[in-house]
């Protein structure tokens, strides 16, 4: 339990006041102010998701790519599935207020309160995918390239996957891999679909917490040796 | 069974195609309580050999055991504290932030650690700046502070690269004496160092590596009984330094002459005695204590002979 909370503690330090995630904050609250403008609870919540998907992508960056928070993960004499986790609880944490402040735009969006309930959930659960995705992938292929990549997939995983069939018509030979990828992924189409009804969407943004978790402490524990250089700098 | 044991340990790097040995074959074992220092040229290892007992990296060949249990397994982690270089530390945390963090992982009790933290600041004499952003800390503050993190985690063995290196001399002299009681308290320590004086000062034994090999295990106790006759060549005589090495194993050419040892029944009065005969003008001698550079270079200038 201990070693549970000092990861939490390490996860919220760590991305509270990283500067990127600073000015993530800033842009979530921006978006979210334009979106209260519109009124309408559609537009309010395909915002929510792709402002909370961010967030998430940027923070899990700083839950194991930094040489240092990586250098922890292996300095920890806690059983593996904890470090991961505790850093999770952490950023979900210092992310949990953009998504209460999101609900309030949607409530006075006119939302029910049943279907507030669910966007919560789901914005929680989009939340928690993307970060533990990105805590994942950011110990294999480098914090920049996880944090680049996911931000770029929030941002346009708001298409359908029969959108993008359309858009790479041209293309057949990256058509289908494409759409597969979006089938897969959890993306902002998902989320949004989710909102419908439906066990299938949830349970997938949940398999990728899972997986997620699983890929950083594996990657943190045996697989991926760093080179610390550069730790102390910012 | 020793406490740390190594056997035939040995660690590749890259892949097949391009594979570089770092370490190869390192067999040593110490038991609690004692302090070996590293020393060796760049590239010879030391970092690896560092990263291989404290669990960072995996072994190629060979077997390492901390306490029985092998090495980078959560036993073996639960007793080993590392300070790599350059020191690894968020940034945007304070110091004390940091080693509350790691004393978490080791401690359940809130007193228990308040004193591990309280002991490591003591240790690594952090007070002055313990509570500033690690951001801010200056080279020597951040080895400090990796000095302490790997106090808190290294119950049994504290393994320390470079850690003394950017340390004002003042501090330098303390730390070695804190580390002294560490040893005494019952704490194996590693430390790897380009400081050979400060190796000779802190440890019990030294490990000599070259070319990823270890060269020599020299407890330090020998070099205090082993002399060393200096003799300054002038000019001419400096020709005379290859047959000088021929004749007496274990002779290092210095940059103004020849250090041999005085060893195997070898007195100063015979070595000019020798001298006189072949006409070798000797400008000065002396006698000193073998030092553990004499073995490091014996150590390269071998490998190098060898190449």
């Amino acid at each position: 339990m201990s070693a549970l909370i000092a990861d939490s503690l390490l996860g919220v330090m760590l991305v509270a006041r990283h500067r990127a995630f600073v000015l993530g904050l800033l842009l979530a609250g921006a978006l979210l102010a334009v979106a209260a403008t519109a009124g309408d609870p559609g537009v309010v919540r395909r915002t929510l998701f792709v402002v909370v998907g961010t967030l998430g992508a940027l923070a899990g960056t700083q839950l194991t790519g930094p040489a240092a928070a990586h250098f922890a993960l292996r300095r920890s004499a806690a059983p593996w599935w904890i470090p991961p986790v505790g850093r999770l609880l952490g950023g979900l944490t210092v992310t949990c207020p953009v998504v209460a402040i999101g609900l309030v735009v949607l409530l006075r969006a006119g939302l029910q309160p049943a279907a507030l309930v669910q966007s919560a959930l789901l914005a929680l659960l989009y939340l928690g995918a993307w970060m533990a995705v990105v805590a994942g992938a950011a110990p294999l292929i480098g914090e920049a390239a996880a944090g680049t990549l996911s931000v770029l997939l929030v941002w346009v995983g708001g298409i359908t996957p029969s959108g993008v069939q359309q858009l790479l018509a041209g293309a057949p030979y990256l058509q289908r891999p494409a759409v597969l990828a979006w089938n897969v992924l959890p993306l902002g189409w998902r989320a949004e679909r989710a909102t419908a009804g439906g066990a299938t969407d949830p349970l997938l943004l949940g398999a990728w917490v899972v997986v997620g978790l699983l890929v950083a402490a594996w990657g943190c524990d045996w697989v991926v040796v760093r080179d610390p250089a550069g730790a102390t700098r910012r | 069974m020793s406490f740390l044991m190594l056997r035939g340990a040995g660690r590749r790097f890259g892949p097949r195609c391009r594979r570089r040995t770092a370490l190869w074959d390192c067999t040593f074992q110490a038991e609690l309580g004692e302090v070996i220092g590293v020393v060796g040229p760049n590239g010879a290892g030391k970092t690896t050999l560092l990263r291989l007992l404290a669990g960072e990296i995996q072994l190629t060949t060979g077997s390492i055991t901390v306490a029985g249990h092998p090495a980078g397994t959560r036993p073996a982690r639960r007793l080993v504290g590392f300070a790599p270089d350059p020191p690894v530390a968020p940034p945007q945390l304070a110091g004390t932030e940091w080693l509350q963090v790691l004393a978490r992982h080791r401690s359940r009790s809130e007193a228990e650690r308040t004193r591990l933290v309280g002991s490591a600041i003591e240790t690594a004499e952090l007070h002055e700046f313990v509570r500033r952003r690690i951001a801010g800390y200056s080279r020597g503050m951040a080895q400090r502070l990796a000095l302490a993190a790997a106090v808190i985690c290294g119950t049994r063995l504290v393994v320390l690269d470079e850690t003394l290196s950017g340390i004002d001399p003042l501090a330098h002299r303390r730390l070695r004496e804190r580390l002294l009681r560490l040893a005494e308290s019952g704490r194996s320590i590693v430390i790897a160092s380009h400081d050979l004086s400060a190796v000779e000062r802190l440890a019990t034994r030294a490990l000599v590596l070259a070319g990823g090999r270890l060269k020599a295990d020299v407890p330090m106790a020998t070099l205090a009984s082993e002399r060393v006759a200096e003799l300054t060549l002038g000019g001419a005589a400096l020709a005379g330094v290859d047959r000088l090495l021929a004749r007496y194993p274990g002779s290092l050419r210095t940059g103004y002459g020849v250090a041999i040892p005085l060893t195997r029944g070898v007195t100063v009065e015979q070595i000019l005695g020798t001298m006189r005969q072949e006409r070798v003008a000797v400008a000065a001698s002396r006698v000193r204590y073998r030092a553990l550079e004499d073995i490091l270079v014996a150590a390269v200038d071998r490998r190098e002979g060898q190449r």
